[in-house]
C-alpha cells in the first residue's frame, strides 16, 4: 500500500475539514439553548382580560412580593370612543420565560438559569450579586432587584409556591374570566395548545430570537403593540 | 217661603262671617305682630317653609337622613339648594302606597345574567343610570375612574354605589383597593360562571 504525498494531503484535510466544520457548526454566532422535556407557557387572553388586577394581587400575596415592585402587572391604555361605548385595552407585563433567555446568557454568577426540567426561567437569589446586567438585558423589562433580598426578582410561574404544592399559578386561579391559560407546550394534548390553535395568538419581540412562552390572544380592540 | 229663604241667606252669612274669623284669627296667631322690644331690634322675617320632603319622610323616616350622608352639603353647594326626593324619584302615582308601583326606583341590575342578580337590557340601563348623569357627567366619571366608562351600558350605579348612604360613604368608594377589586372579581366571575353553564 502506498500512501503518496497527495493522498495524505488530501486525507489530513479531509480529516480537519470535517472535524472543523463539526466544531463551529455547535458554536453560532447567537447564543440557543436547549429545551427540556416540559415547556410551560402561559396564554393571556386579552379580549377576555377586564382590567381588574386581581392577578397581581393574588402574585403578592402567594409570593411575599413587596409594595412598590411587582412580578406581574396589568396596563391599561386608552379610552377608545365616546361614551356609552368606550373601551380600554388590557396588556400582561411580566417574565415572557423565553426558550432563549437573554437574561440567563448575560448573568455572570449564573444566578439566573432556565430549568431544564421545566423550562421556567428563574433566579438562584443566593448566587445574584445584585449587577443588575439582566434587568438591562430582559427585552420585557420585567426585572427588578427584591427590596428585602437585593438580588434581581421576576415571575417564575409561582415555582416555589403554587407549583410546588401541585396548583395552578396564583394569576391564574385568581383570574375571574378565565383570561389566563398555563400549561405545557410540549404536551400535544394539553389545554393551553388546544387554545394556541384554536386562536390567533401573537408574542411580543419575536424577532429578538428569545422564543417566548407567554402567547397572547389580540382584543379586537386596534392594533397589535408589539 | 220669603221668610224661609231669608232664614237661610242670613245664616249662610252668619256662617260665612264666623269662618272669615276664624281664618284672620289663625293668620294672626301663626304671624302674631311682634312685641315692640322686638320690633325695635330686628324685624321678624318671613321663612319659606314649605318642605316637600315632608310627606315623603313621614314614612321613609331615616331616606333622607341617609341621603344626606352622600348627597349633603357638597350638592346643596353646588345646586344652590337641598336635593329632593322627587328629583330623582318621579312619578309618584296615587296607589304608591300598595308597592309603589309606579315611582322611579334604582335598584342594582346588569345586562349579563348572574346568579340572585337583576337582569336588565342595555336600553333600560341606559334610562336608569342618565337621571344621575345629569350631575355626575360621562366626563367627570371618566376623569374619576376608567371603570365607569367601561360599565356604562352594563351596570346600573347602584350595583358599586350607595346612594342613600349613611354617615360615612359606603358602596366600593369606602373601600380599600384590594377590596375594590373583590367587586370586579365577584360580579365577573358570577356571570363567567353561568356563561359557561348555559353553553
Amino acid at each position: 500500500m502506498s500512501c503518496t504525498r497527495r493522498d495524505l494531503l488530501i486525507g489530513t484535510g479531509a480529516i480537519i475539514f470535517t472535524t472543523g466544520i463539526t466544531s463551529v457548526s455547535s458554536r453560532t454566532l447567537a447564543a440557543v439553548m436547549s429545551d427540556g422535556k416540559k415547556r410551560y407557557g402561559m396564554v393571556f387572553d386579552s379580549s377576555a382580560c377586564i382590567g381588574c388586577t386581581k392577578c397581581t394581587e393574588a402574585c403578592r400575596e402567594t409570593n411575599n412580593v413587596p409594595e412598590g415592585v411587582s412580578r406581574l402587572e396589568i396596563t391599561r391604555s386608552g379610552p377608545i370612543g365616546e361614551h356609552p361605548d368606550v373601551k380600554y385595552r388590557f396588556d400582561r407585563t411580566s417574565c415572557q420565560h423565553c426558550d432563549n433567555a437573554p437574561c440567563v446568557h448575560v448573568c455572570p454568577t449564573g444566578a439566573a438559569y432556565k430549568d431544564q426540567a421545566t423550562g421556567i426561567v428563574d433566579v438562584e437569589a443566593d448566587k445574584c450579586v445584585g449587577c443588575g446586567y439582566c434587568l438591562v438585558a430582559c427585552p420585557y423589562q420585567v426585572r427588578f432587584f427584591h427590596p428585602e433580598t437585593g438580588s434581581a426578582d421576576k415571575c417564575n410561574f409561582c415555582r416555589d409556591t403554587n407549583l410546588k404544592a401541585g396548583k395552578l399559578p396564583a394569576c391564574v386561579l385568581s383570574c375571574p374570566t378565565n383570561a389566563l391559560v398555563f400549561g405545557d407546550l410540549n404536551d400535544p394534548d394539553s389545554e393551553i395548545n388546544k387554545v394556541i390553535a384554536n386562536n390567533t395568538v401573537y408574542r411580543n419581540k419575536v424577532e429578538l430570537g428569545t422564543q417566548p412562552k407567554l402567547y397572547k390572544i389580540a382584543d379586537g380592540k386596534g392594533e397589535i403593540k408589539r | 217661603m220669603d221668610n224661609v229663604k231669608l232664614a237661610i241667606t242670613t245664616l249662610i252669612n252668619a256662617l260665612l262671617i264666623l269662618c272669615i274669623y276664624g281664618f284672620s284669627s289663625t293668620v294672626s296667631a301663626e304671624t302674631s305682630p311682634p312685641n315692640k322690644a322686638e320690633q325695635n331690634s330686628t324685624r321678624h322675617v318671613v321663612t319659606y317653609n314649605r318642605d316637600s320632603d315632608y310627606k315623603c319622610t313621614q314614612c321613609h323616616k331615616d331616606a333622607k337622613q341617609a341621603l344626606l350622608g352622600t348627597h349633603g352639603e357638597e350638592v346643596t353647594k353646588e345646586l344652590g339648594k337641598e336635593l329632593k326626593c322627587v328629583q330623582c324619584h318621579d312619578s309618584i302615582s296615587a296607589e304608591h302606597r300598595e308597592n309603589s308601583p309606579k315611582v322611579t326606583k334604582y335598584s342594582a341590575a346588569q345586562s349579563k345574567a348572574g346568579k340572585n342578580k337583576h337582569q336588565l337590557n342595555v336600553d333600560s340601563i341606559l334610562s336608569s343610570t342618565a337621571n344621575c348623569n345629569e350631575c355626575h357627567t360621562p366626563e367627570k366619571l371618566q376623569e374619576q375612574n376608567w371603570t365607569h366608562d367601561v360599565h356604562a351600558k352594563n351596570a346600573t350605579c347602584s350595583n358599586c354605589h350607595v346612594v342613600h348612604a349613611d354617615g360615612e360613604k359606603q358602596g366600593i368608594q369606602a373601600k380599600p383597593k384590594k377590596q375594590q377589586i373583590e367587586f370586579c372579581v365577584e360580579c365577573h366571575q358570577d356571570f363567567n360562571s353561568t356563561d359557561d353553564q348555559g353553553e
